[in-house]
């Protein structure tokens, strides 16, 4: 009997749950995601969405007249969202864009300068800026003007250049405003119909089930059918076509190692399957079918797997239960 | 045009936010107890004479030394990490920042004579002496710009904003400043003058991102501009703007003196063009290079230190505190 299958139920139920607690009314499937992978960062401060001095409208809809910071809310003025997060860590896009702007050549905690930023224009006419970012040469900036960069891309590391009071990302969304005649921020949590209300990261999955939860039995040279479902509890859809960003099953432990039961049906010898589905959404199943040879010498050996949007970015394996199979291989 | 203007750019001291609140607030609290300090008109506003800021150890000593044919102004005060904001154009007035940034702090002034007067202000981001030092222009936490009496302390709002960046004051009391959407992430920054009679903003620059503005020799302005493909010194003419240098990219704090001559940060390094179309040489290893008033002498930040340098890179002199040079508003890096 496989660990992860005998521990993983109680957790998917758990998450299905807060899924559907927490995703509101619309949950787009070309949404808008974090722009970062580390599902347990969250917001310190929102939009102000009242430009008067000293008169906050935060992202709940509440009003303060005091122009004081209120955690977890909004302070004065500020037009992003900011999340507190450690010096370098990744920053992703939020949706499919091409980079317009950046600057890197500001120190990684430079206070009081400019500050080094990212910006992307997406084809629904809006940007995005991440700002604070580290500097070039710290691998803070990693694209570059005129680049495509794809929803869930690294784009670069947090810092704390600029006017920056501690480690964090300040992601802006900005909109045409043809009074201004310029791009303005927006609140992407007021509005409530981005995955950033109340917030997707772009790639996370949970286990939910597999077609066999115990230990494959495999003669020697045999070749069987094993297929395993992950919920997408990310903000990407996951699919199987186009050239980047395929959701992929991948060994693990070491990452990418070729197979001993690679079967002929596998893409790569590191890359079991493709999802089997054209596309699945967020809060969809996604099942992922391969085969198992047995090639190598009968014994015992466990085979670990973890999920991967390919060429973009890794799942985070312990948030898949660490998924391995046990399997046996007999002569 | 007044003598005393100098540039607009971002700068404030190294290291982030001060530790000075923690100081200055509870000696305040103190000053006040003890009867050392007078409570007057306008409201919050507090005047230390020399001899009270000496006994409750709040001294501000301004330590003048001519280094390359400039003043040098360095600010020796009772804690470390305080913030250099401006330096008046004799440089016998320095203004000073508990704190920088988006919180509640205190504006100090300083004179040579010991004597200090204390201004509360919403946050504090920049300032700038005005030629006679009679007046400042100074930027709040959150961009709005105030007028602040040197001989009062009182302030009075003159725009909402947000502007970034040490205001030129004109000789008619219009301010040069950079209005920005937002003064956390300026993704987006224009030269504008906020006028002195009328009090409209007009915008000067074309350039979407303008780093700093300088004044140049004979009172055309230039203009410091970030685009994706580099970063590009530019004069603002009567018909448009003109590009002088283009430094590429990854050059960031970039300074133009009077005389033309540019200094910008690339890397670590320090690296100087004496005119449009010489080659960049790198003089020294820091930050934040900024000129004295006729260009022949500049500062950097190296650590916790300041450095005045001739433009071959050779040493005048190095400094603990912070330190800027008189008539050469906004070098303060």
């Amino acid at each position: 009997m496989s660990a992860l299958g005998r521990r993983a139920g109680a957790s998917v139920l758990l998450q299905l749950a807060a899924i559907a607690v927490s995703s509101g009314t619309v949950l787009a499937t070309d949404d808008y995601t974090l722009p970062f992978y580390n599902p347990y960062v969250t917001m310190s401060y929102g939009v102000d969405r009242d430009r008067t001095l000293n008169r906050q409208l935060d992202w709940t809809g509440q009003v303060w007249y005091d122009g004081q910071t209120h955690y977890g809310r909004v302070y004065d003025q500020h037009t992003g969202v900011d999340y507190p997060m450690a010096l370098r860590s990744e920053v992703a896009a939020a949706k499919d864009g091409t980079v317009v702007d950046l600057q890197g050549g500001y120190g990684t905690t430079q206070f009081g300068s400019f500050g080094n930023f990212v910006k992307v224009q997406h084809a629904d006419g809006r940007q995005t800026l991440y700002y604070h970012l580290a500097s070039s040469g710290d691998g803070g900036i990693a694209t570059w003007a005129g680049a495509g960069v794809q929803a869930g891309q690294r784009i670069g590391l947090s810092g704390c250049s600029g006017l920056c009071y501690g480690a964090h990302l300040h992601f802006e969304m900005l909109a045409w405003s043809p009074a201004a005649h310029a791009f303005r921020p927006v609140d992407p949590m007021a509005e409530q119909r981005w995955t950033t209300w109340p917030g997707r990261v772009p790639f996370d999955a949970a286990y939910v089930r597999e077609s066999n939860p115990g230990t494959e039995y495999i003669r020697r040279w045999q070749t069987i059918t094993h297929w395993v479902d992950f919920l997408n509890t990310g903000g990407r859809p996951w699919r199987s076509w186009g050239t980047v960003g395929q959701t992929a099953l991948t060994t693990w432990n070491p990452a990418a190692h070729a197979s001993g039961f690679r079967s002929g049906d596998w893409p790569y010898t590191w890359m079991p399957t493709l999802v089997d589905s054209a596309t699945v959404p967020p809060n969809g199943v996604g099942r992922f079918t391969f085969g198992l040879t047995g090639s190598p010498a009968p014994g015992s050996y466990s085979e670990a797997y973890n999920l991967q949007a390919y060429g973009l970015h890794w799942f985070d394996y312990g948030r898949l239960g660490g998924y391995y199979i046990p399997i046996v291989v007999t002569p | 045009m007044s003598p005393s203007q100098g540039a607009i750019a971002r700068r404030y001291s190294a290291g982030g936010p001060s530790i000075a609140a923690f100081v200055a607030i509870p000696l305040i609290i103190a000053l006040l107890a003890a009867g050392l300090v007078s409570a007057e008109s306008p409201l919050g506003v507090t005047r230390v004479s020399p001899a009270d800021a000496e006994r409750a150890g709040s001294a501000i000593h301004l330590l003048r030394r001519v280094v390359g044919g400039a003043t040098l102004v360095r600010v020796k005060g009772p804690a470390t990490g305080m913030s250099l904001l401006a330096v008046s154009a004799d440089g016998n007035q320095v203004a000073i920042a508990d704190q920088v940034g988006e919180a509640f702090g205190s504006l100090t002034l300083a004179e040579t004579n010991g004597s200090q007067l204390r201004i509360p202000m919403a946050g504090l981001l920049a300032a700038s002496f005005a030629a006679d030092g009679s007046w400042l222009s100074v930027i709040d936490g959150r961009g709005a710009v105030w007028r602040v009496d040197g001989a009062s302390g009182r302030a009075s709002l003159l725009a909402d904003g947000p502007f970034i960046g040490s205001p030129i004051i004109e000789g008619d009391g219009s301010l040069l400043m950079l209005a920005v959407p937002s003064v956390e992430a300026p993704y987006e920054s224009h030269l504008v003058r906020l006028g002195a009679a009328t009090g409209s903003v007009t915008r000067l620059s074309e350039q979407e991102l303008v780093y700093g503005a300088f004044q140049l020799d004979g009172g055309e302005l230039a203009i410091v501009a970030h685009a994706p493909e580099g970063t590009s010194v530019r004069r603002l003419t009567s018909t448009g703007e003109q590009l002088l240098v283009d430094l590429g990219l990854d050059a960031v704090n970039v300074a133009v003196a009077r005389n033309g001559r540019v200094a910008f940060e690339r890397n670590g390094e320090v690296l100087v063009i004496d005119a449009p179309g010489s080659a960049a040489r790198s003089i020294t290893v820091g930050s934040r290079p900024c000129f004295g008033p006729d260009g022949s002498s500049l500062l950097v930040r190296r650590g916790n230190q300041t450095l005045a340098l001739d433009t071959s890179g050779s040493e005048l002199a190095v400094s603990d505190e912070p330190a800027g040079f008189a008539a050469s508003a906004g070098c303060l890096p």
